[in-house]
C-alpha cells in the first residue's frame, strides 16, 4: 500500500468502529428518504388535482417536482451534517497526539491532508450512492429524464467535496472537535449567505463577484442538468483552496 | 566507540510565546553511543528532542542529524530516525500489529520486509501473543513496548526515546533498559531524555545535564562524578535542629578540607576532599554548636550530587537547596 492508501485504510477503520459515521449516515439517508417521500406525495397530489381539472392523466415533470427540490434541500442539510464527519480528522489526532506518528514519518503533509480528505469523501460518496435507490424506485413507476439526475448527483458530489475540504481545514485549525464542527458550519453558512449578499448588491461587478462565490447558483445550474465548466471550476478550485489552506495550517503546526 | 558525529547542535534555542524553553544548546552525539538529556520537568529536554526529530523549528541556532539540517532537510532526517514519544501515540482503534503495518507503509517498506521486521520486533519486545489485540486494551508497559517497536520498525540509524520509562513499574523499566542496551550493542545511536538519575547513570555513555533550558554539564557519568572531586559527607540533623543548620554551614565554610556545602531540608551535603580529614572537623563543629547529628555517612559522588553541584538544586525536590562554594 502507498502511504496515502495506508492512511485512508486507517481512517476508514477508525470511522467504522466509531458511532459517528453510522449516526451521520443514518440521519443523511433518513433525511433523503423523507424528502423524497414528501416530494413524491406532493407530486402525486398535484397529479390528482390536474387529473380532476383536465379529466385525463397529467404529465408531470418529476425532475422539477421531486428530484431537484430533494437535491436542493440536501445541499442545506449537508452543511450541517458533513462538518460532523470531518470534525475529527485532525482535531482528534492532535488532541490524542497520534498525529505525531504521521508527522515524524517521511511522508509529505500533502499526502496526509489528501488521505484524510479522501477517507471522508469515500464515506460521503458511499452514502450518496445509497440514496440512488430513490430515483431507481421512482423510475419503476414513472419516467423522467435521467440527465438532470446524474448532474444533480454530480452537484451533490462536488458540493460535498467542497464542504468536506472546508471541514478538514476547520479540523486542522483546532484540537477541539466541537469547535472544528462549529467553525466548519460557520464558514459554510457564510459562503452560502454570500449568494444573498450578491443579490442585494445587484447586477454590479462586486455583486456578481460575491454571488459567484456562493455555491447556490452553481449548484442550481447543475441540478437543472446544465454542466458548465465555470461551475466545475468553482467547486474544484474551492476544494483545492481549502485543502491547500489545511496543508498550510498543518505545516505551520508541525513547527510550532 | 565511533567518533563520527551523528547529531550536532549549535547554539540551539526555542522560544514559545515569549517563554524561553531552551537557549544556547550546543552538543554533539557520536555514532553508536547512548546519549542522555537529564533534567527536571520543564528543563527543555523534550523541546530539544522535538527539534531534533523535526517536530519543532528552532528559534535560534541550528542542528544537524546525520549531516542533515533539521529544518531544511527535514524529510531526510525523518527517514533516518525513529522516535518513541513520551505520551502514548497509540491509535485506540488499531491493534499492535496494525500499528506496525501502518508504519511499514508510511516508511515505504515492502510487504515482506514489513512482515519480517514486525515478527522480529514483536519478539524483541515480547508482544507476540498480544499483537492482534486492540492497543487500547494494553497495559502501560505493553503500550510502551509497542511504542518502542514502532520507533524501531523503520530500522532507524538513530532512535530518540522521550522519557522511555516514565511511570512504569520496576520490572518494565528493567526490560526497557535491556532493550536499549541490546540496540546499543547492535550499533544503534540512541538519544534519550530522562529525569531518572539511575537511568541516566546506568544507561548513558554520555549525558548532558539540562536545567532552565541550558546545558549545565556534559560528559560521561563517570567523568561528571570524577569532575566533582572528593567525596560527599551527608549530615542528617536531629528533629528540631534545623534552626542551627545555617550556623553549622557557616562554621564549616572555609575549612581547608571542605570544598562546598549544600543545605538540604534534612541537613547538609558537604563535598570534601578527604572524609578522613573532614569528618572530625564536622563533628567538632556540630559539637561546638550543640547541634545534634542524627545520622552521618559519606559516599563517592553520585549523579544526584553532580546534578546538585551544577544546578544548585536536586532534580526532584520540594525545597530549594542552597549551594555554598567554600
Amino acid at each position: 500500500m502507498t502511504p496515502v492508501q495506508a492512511i485512508i485504510a486507517k481512517e476508514l477503520r477508525s470511522y467504522f468502529v466509531s458511532p459517528i459515521v453510522y449516526a451521520v449516515g443514518a440521519v443523511f439517508l433518513l433525511i433523503f428518504g423523507v424528502l423524497s417521500y414528501v416530494f413524491v406525495v406532493n407530486a402525486g397530489n398535484q397529479a390528482v388535482r390536474l387529473m380532476q381539472v383536465q379529466g385525463a392523466a397529467a404529465q408531470l415533470n418529476l425532475n422539477d417536482l421531486v428530484l431537484r427540490p430533494t437535491f436542493s434541500f440536501m445541499a442545506i442539510f449537508l452543511m450541517l451534517l458533513l462538518p460532523i464527519l470531518t470534525m475529527r480528522t485532525f482535531a482528534e489526532e492532535r488532541k490524542l497526539r497520534t498525529v505525531e506518528l504521521l508527522m515524524t514519518s517521511p511522508i509529505g503533509i500533502n499526502e496526509i491532508v489528501v488521505a484524510k480528505f479522501l477517507s471522508v469523501y469515500l464515506i460521503f460518496l458511499g452514502l450518496l450512492t445509497l440514496t440512488g435507490i430513490a430515483p431507481l424506485i421512482l423510475s419503476l413507476f414513472s419516467s423522467f429524464d435521467w440527465n438532470p439526475v446524474f448532474t444533480g448527483y454530480l452537484a451533490l458530489a462536488l458540493l460535498g467535496a467542497m464542504f468536506l475540504a472546508t471541514g478538514v481545514l476547520a479540523s486542522a485549525l483546532t484540537e477541539n472537535q466541537i469547535v472544528a464542527a462549529f467553525l466548519s458550519f460557520g464558514l459554510l453558512i457564510l459562503v452560502w449567505l454570500l449568494g444573498g449578499l450578491g443579490n442585494v448588491l445587484g447586477d454590479t461587478s462586486i455583486g456578481n463577484t460575491i454571488a459567484y462565490l456562493s455555491f447556490i447558483e452553481h449548484f442550481d445550474r447543475l441540478t437543472r442538468g446544465l454542466v458548465d465548466t465555470k461551475d466545475l471550476v468553482y467547486y474544484l478550485s474551492s476544494m483545492v483552496l481549502m485543502l491547500f489552506l489545511a496543508h498550510r495550517v498543518v505545516e505551520s503546526q508541525r513547527w510550532k | 566507540m565511533d567518533q563520527t558525529v551523528a547529531i550536532e547542535t549549535a547554539r540551539l534555542g526555542k522560544v514559545y510565546d515569549g517563554v524561553t524553553a531552551i537557549q544556547e544548546l550546543s552538543f554533539k552525539v557520536f555514532a553508536g553511543e547512548i546519549f542522555g538529556l537529564l533534567g527536571p520537568n520543564g528543563a527543555g529536554k523534550s523541546t530539544t528532542l522535538r527539534i531534533l526529530i523535526t517536530l519543532l523549528r528552532p528559534t535560534t541556532g541550528q542542528a544537524t542529524v546525520l549531516g542533515h539540517d533539521v529544518v531544511r532537510e527535514a524529510d531526510c532526517v525523518r527517514r533516518s530516525v525513529g522516535y518513541v514519544p513520551q505520551e502514548r501515540a497509540i491509535d485506540r482503534f488499531l491493534t499492535g500489529r496494525e500499528h506496525l503495518l501502518l508504519l511499514g507503509d508510511l516508511y515505504h517498506l515492502s510487504k515482506d520486509e514489513t512482515q519480517r521486521r514486525i515478527a522480529e520486533l514483536l519478539k524483541l519486545v515480547d508482544l507476540e501473543d498480544q499483537a492482534d489485540r486492540p492497543a487500547k486494551t494494553y497495559s502501560g508497559g505493553m503500550k510502551r513496548k509497542l511504542d518502542i517497536a514502532c520507533g524501531l520498525l523503520p530500522n532507524p540509524k538513530i532512535l530518540f526515546l522521550d522519557e522511555p520509562t516514565l511511570g512504569l513499574d520496576v520490572q518494565s523499566r528493567l526490560r526497557i533498559w535491556d532493550y536499549v542496551r541490546h540496540l546499543h550493542e547492535r550499533g544503534m545511536t540512541i538519544v534519550l531524555t530522562t529525569n531518572y538519575l539511575d537511568e541516566a547513570d546506568r544507561l548513558c555513555d554520555r549525558l548532558a545535564i539540562i536545567d532552565g533550558g541550558r546545558i549545565k554539564a556534559l560528559g560521561s557519568p563517570s567523568e561528571l562524578k570524577a569532575g566533582l572531586g572528593g567525596d560527599i559527607v551527608s549530615v542528617i540533623l536531629g528533629a528540631g535542629e534545623m534552626t542551627r543548620v545555617e550556623a553549622l554551614a557557616s562554621a564549616l565554610k572555609g575549612l581547608p578540607s571542605i570544598k562546598s556545602i549544600s543545605t538540604k531540608p534534612t541537613g547538609l551535603d558537604i563535598r570534601v576532599e578527604s572524609p578522613e580529614k573532614a569528618l572530625p572537623a564536622v563533628l567538632e563543629a556540630a559539637n561546638r554548636l550543640a547541634c545534634r547529628i542524627e545520622f552521618i555517612d559519606y559516599h563517592r559522588p553520585r549523579l544526584d550530587d553532580v546534578f546538585v553541584a551544577h544546578t544548585g538544586h536536586a532534580i526532584r525536590e520540594e525545597f530549594p537547596m542552597e549551594n555554598v562554594e567554600s
